[in-house]
């Protein structure tokens, strides 16, 4: 039986630019933490194999210090005879004398321009990868890899490959594209396959191990975060996803329609957890008390999470006595909202509206 | 509009009453404290109820008569040719509306909320408030008259609305949120300047740290290739070290072995010339064996200077003795004295001849030649044991000499490892030429390589690296994406009170000066033709025969004049025109004769046009006021 550990993305050096300064830099050290917890994980399961299939660096130039946190790792699972193989992803393709090339990992890394191939005689294991190139990142390579006539040495075999899987919903996909009759059909006892940030089962011997921290707000980040401990024997896998510590990023949308600011406030207030990073997408249409109550809810809640930001995308539609001011003022600026058609500039306008009511109320 | 009927009901002093308002001109007159107030208020109770908070002149507590009971009001009133009845019940804020058909009225509706939007609809005003303010015209609001400069700013508040906004204090609010973001001249700089600098600063270190990236690798780049050069530098100066320690030490093997052959050569020297002093000196012992030995020889000699000296005084003794007994014999028998004489004298000679025969015979026996031979000998062979003493003893030598074929033998040995190594000097001195070249080589590279990577470390320790900072960069940009809506968003806010102000000023302002002067001319009699604001505002100007001028000139009377002209056109131009009975509240109590003359004037003018309420404690004036309006009603309260 051979065991392994599948992971993919981990986006080392990514600068979580969307959090504040001082919370990116606990993102960071959160990072390594993370990736350590994962290799000493494969050194207490005794694994065989610790795959890595592609983007684990964010750019083809990454910081010396996330080079010498790299080696230092593939280091210590070297030394407890895990093997490691890595192939280059989108963010951190091959290139000839670059980043893979320049670096001595302690690791059998995937390079050149075609699927090639490790052997490990006392596994009757081999391990075939193919490195991302910039240059033809639109082709359909696992189509390719299944009509190649691969001389496949040992009773075992694995592929590494980074690309994008056209399921329900993901149709035409940029990077390496390929469907589940095309992975169906290329034959390796397991395919790891990496580029999505979540776990995901292709097919019984091929799935994506999902990235083991989460980068920022986006929808593919949502999921839990994870990496596979996988088990290969005859042919068959087994695979366990597992998640990691790292803390969650989180959007959740709240519709304004009817809510009251007691309400909205209860609301959020029920999601209070100093482990998350929320953002939270306010939507539907806001009163004139909601209006005039938005202003002072970023200080309301603030301390309820780990952080925590507000994103206005709600409408509103007052309709005010015009004949004082702050109908007036309602009037001339929902004319101008339900003229606009920018979004921007119907955000603008919106955002004008609320600190208007705000200030009306307040004085 | 026209009102007609007030009854109040346990409201304040009146249990019961009932006011016929139905005149266009209603003059209420009594003492302080007769009720001019409470029908006042009493009208604006069944017109707005007391929820409203400028709607009512006392609280709801105060309301009650003092006979307790629930106090109700109704009014009746005509608008748009209709007779309305509006009942309400102020303590359980209750309200109905009725509306006559035919002779009755009937029930509209008992819907608090569609009674008083009847009421404001009917009334053509947006609140209770705008009717406050324009068409009851309160004491305290009469004493302003006089501050028709202030005109402007009263109108301004008729705007405001429920919450009493001023449009100039939510200005400065937004102004303040404006400086807060963004400075213009000579503020302090707001949040959006920060980060504009935060940004400019971080751009800069964010260059900075590229630059130092690039140089970092540069710099490793070149650590590593040191990394290479400097042991390859190292074995190389390690080899001609070598070469020349060999050469060296060959060198003072060989020295070292021509040493020892020259010592070897001293101390076989020495062992020859000891072997030869051995020699000579057995030759002189041989000599030396010939002769009795000094000691004999001393022994004999003593032995015969003792008998000499035994024989010397026994000689001397006896023949003295002898001769001595031979003269004492002489000289007792004298006759043979002379053979006694002569035998003395033999004696005496016969024992020195003794004496002297044994020194003759003795001294043959220890011969100074002999001695004098012996002692050169002697001395000989003294000389060569000093010179034998000066050298080692043979053993010494010999060991020495075994010990120097040793060491010879082992540096022989030695040598024989370098019996392939013969470099010329030429070749030595190049090597030491190139030794010299290569440490200065290895020296400048190894201080390169740990310069290069001390201040590799520095820059990777000291720099933050290029990614965090385009992360911060990306951070603070969208920060500033953020606040520029803001601002866009307190601009616009800005904006849009502006345009509010010109809405008033552009659209408010030409209607209010055409009204105003319209007034004013007939109030004036045509004296005054117009007032000037739109262009002006918010200086007011009055323009007669003469031209324009600003009204501090006018007297008291037409300033009073002025202002009641400003009152109703606001009140018109609010009301949409619906003509609003006009309510005063004694409002010419401070007035001079002349100066209430020419307001009842004013006041007989507008009663013309619209039913007016005149509340007053001056029975005499409402007389005079009725005299002077074709249509008026006396109420004499007491």
């Amino acid at each position: 039986m051979i065991k392994f550990i599948h992971t993919s993305d981990w986006h080392l050096g990514a600068n979580f630019s969307v959090l504040p300064p001082d919370l990116a830099e606990a993102r960071r050290q959160e990072h390594r933490k993370v990736l350590e917890e994962l290799a000493d994980f494969a050194i207490e399961k005794k694994v065989d194999l610790f795959l890595v299939a592609g983007d684990l660096f964010n750019s083809s130039n990454p910081g010396s210090a996330d080079i010498t946190f790299v080696k230092n790792l593939f280091a210590k699972l070297s030394g407890s005879n895990i093997k490691i193989f890595i192939i280059p992803g989108n963010h951190d393709a091959y290139e000839v004398g670059g980043l893979w090339d320049k670096n001595d990992f302690d690791a059998n890394i995937f390079k050149g321009s075609n699927i090639s191939s490790f052997e490990i005689p006392e596994l009757d294991l081999s391990v075939f990868g193919y490195p991302t190139r910039r240059s033809n990142r639109h082709e359909r390579i696992i189509s390719e890899i299944s009509k190649t006539n691969l001389e496949k040495r040992s009773k075992n075999s694995i592929l590494l490959f980074h690309g994008s899987w056209e399921n329900f919903g993901r149709e035409g996909e940029k990077d390496y594209p390929f469907s589940t009759d095309e992975i169906l059909k290329v034959g390796f006892d397991y395919i790891a396959l990496g580029n999505y940030h979540q776990f995901a089962e292709v097919t019984q011997n091929a799935a994506f191990s999902g990235n083991p921290v989460g980068l920022d707000f986006s929808k593919g980040e949502q999921s839990k975060k994870s990496f596979i401990y996988g088990k290969l024997e005859n042919g068959k896998t087994q695979l366990l996803a597992i998640e990691t510590s790292a803390k969650k990023f989180l959007t959740q949308n709240i519709d304004l329609t009817t809510l009251s600011p007691a309400q909205l406030l209860t609301e959020i207030n029920s999601q209070k957890d100093n482990n998350k990073l929320i953002r939270f997408e306010l939507s539907g249409i806001a009163s004139m008390e909601m209006l005039a109550y938005l202003p002072s809810l970023e200080q309301d809640i603030s301390g309820l999470f780990g952080y925590v930001e507000i994103r206005e995308n709600f409408t509103s539609h007052i309709t005010a006595d015009s004949n004082t001011y702050l109908g007036m003022y309602c009037k001339k600026l929902q004319e101008k909202i339900d003229a606009e058609k920018d979004e921007e500039k119907i955000k603008i306008y919106q955002k004008a509206l609320e600190i208007g009511v705000a200030l009306f109320n307040k004085i | 509009m026209k009102l007609l009927k007030l009854q109040l009901q346990n409201f304040r002093k009146f249990a019961k009453a009932e006011f016929d308002l139905s005149s266009s001109a209603v003059l209420i007159y009594g003492p302080n404290e007769a009720g001019k107030s409470t029908i006042h208020q009493g009208i604006l109770a069944a017109l707005f109820g007391i929820g409203a908070p400028s709607a009512g002149l006392f609280g709801k507590e105060k309301l009650k008569s003092q006979e307790g009971g629930v106090p109700r009001v109704a009014l009746e009133f005509t608008s748009k040719g209709k007779e309305y009845k509006i009942e309400r019940d102020l303590e359980k804020s209750k309200a109905k509306l009725y509306k006559k058909s035919l002779s009755d009225y009937v029930l509209e509706s008992e819907d608090l909320k569609t009674v008083n939007q009847f009421v404001l609809k009917t009334l053509g005003v947006s609140s209770a408030a705008i009717f406050n303010k324009t068409a009851s015209i309160q004491q305290a609001d009469v004493a302003l008259i006089s501050d028709i400069f202030d005109i402007g700013e009263n109108l301004e508040k008729i705007f405001a609305g429920e919450g009493n906004v001023s449009l100039a204090k939510f200005e400065s609010e937004l102004e303040k949120i404006r400086k807060s973001l963004k400075k213009e001249r000579n503020e302090k700089p707001g949040e959006l300047d920060k980060l504009y600098e935060q940004r400019q600063n971080l751009l800069a270190k964010y260059f900075d740290a590229q630059k130092i990236s690039s140089e970092s690798q540069h710099l490793s780049e070149e650590v590593e290739q040191l990394k290479k050069l400097v042991p390859e530098l190292e074995a190389r100066v390690a080899e001609l070290d070598a070469l020349i320690l060999k050469a060296q030490q060959k060198k003072s093997l060989e020295q070292k072995r021509n040493e020892l052959r020259e010592q070897w050569k001293i101390v076989s020297e020495k062992l020859n010339k000891l072997s030869e002093l051995k020699e000579k000196k057995a030759k002189i012992e041989e000599e030396l064996g010939k002769y009795p030995t000094v000691q004999d020889l001393e022994n004999q000699s003593k032995l015969i200077s003792k008998n000499r000296q035994f024989f010397k005084l026994a000689g001397f003794w006896a023949s003295a003795v002898l001769s001595a007994l031979f003269i004492l014999f002489a000289f007792l028998q004298t006759d043979f004295i002379a053979l006694h004489l002569t035998m003395a004298v033999i004696f005496s000679g016969l024992s020195f001849s003794l004496f002297y025969l044994y020194k003759k015979k003795t001294a043959g026996i220890a011969s100074t030649d002999q001695l004098a031979a012996i002692n050169k000998l002697l001395v000989e062979k003294e000389i060569l044991e000093r010179s034998e003493q000066m050298l080692e003893s043979e053993a010494d030598l010999r060991s020495a000499l075994e010990n120097l074929e040793f060491e010879g033998n082992i540096q022989n040995k030695m040598l024989e490892a370098f019996a392939d190594f013969e470099p010329s000097t030429e070749e030595i001195e190049k090597w030491k030429t190139e030794l010299l070249a290569r440490r200065k080589e290895l020296q400048k590279a190894t201080e390169q390589f740990h310069f290069s990577r001390g201040v590799l470390k520095v820059e990777k320790e000291g720099s933050i690296s290029p990614e965090i900072l385009a992360g911060e960069l990306n951070y603070i940009e969208n920060l500033i994406k953020e606040k520029e809506k803001l601002y866009s968003a307190v601009q616009i806010a800005l904006a849009t009170v502006q345009e509010i102000k010109q809405e008033y000023h552009g659209e408010c302002l030409p209607v209010l000066e055409k009204q105003v002067s319209e007034l004013f001319a007939k109030f004036t009699s045509g004296n005054h033709k117009k007032v000037l604001l739109a262009k002006s505002w918010p200086e007011i100007l009055v323009e007669d025969q003469k031209g324009n001028f600003t009204p501090e000139s006018l007297s008291r009377g037409t300033l009073d004049q002025l202002y009641f002209a400003f009152r109703l056109a606001a009140a018109d131009m609010l009301s949409q025109n619906v003509k609003l009975p006009l309510i005063f509240d004694d409002p010419l109590v401070h007035f001079d004769k002349e100066r209430a003359k020419q307001a009842l004037d004013t006041l007989s003018q507008i009663a013309k046009e619209r039913q007016i309420i005149f509340f007053s404690h001056d029975e005499e004036l409402c007389n005079n006021l009725a005299k002077s309006i074709k249509e008026s009603k006396l109420i004499k309260l007491v």
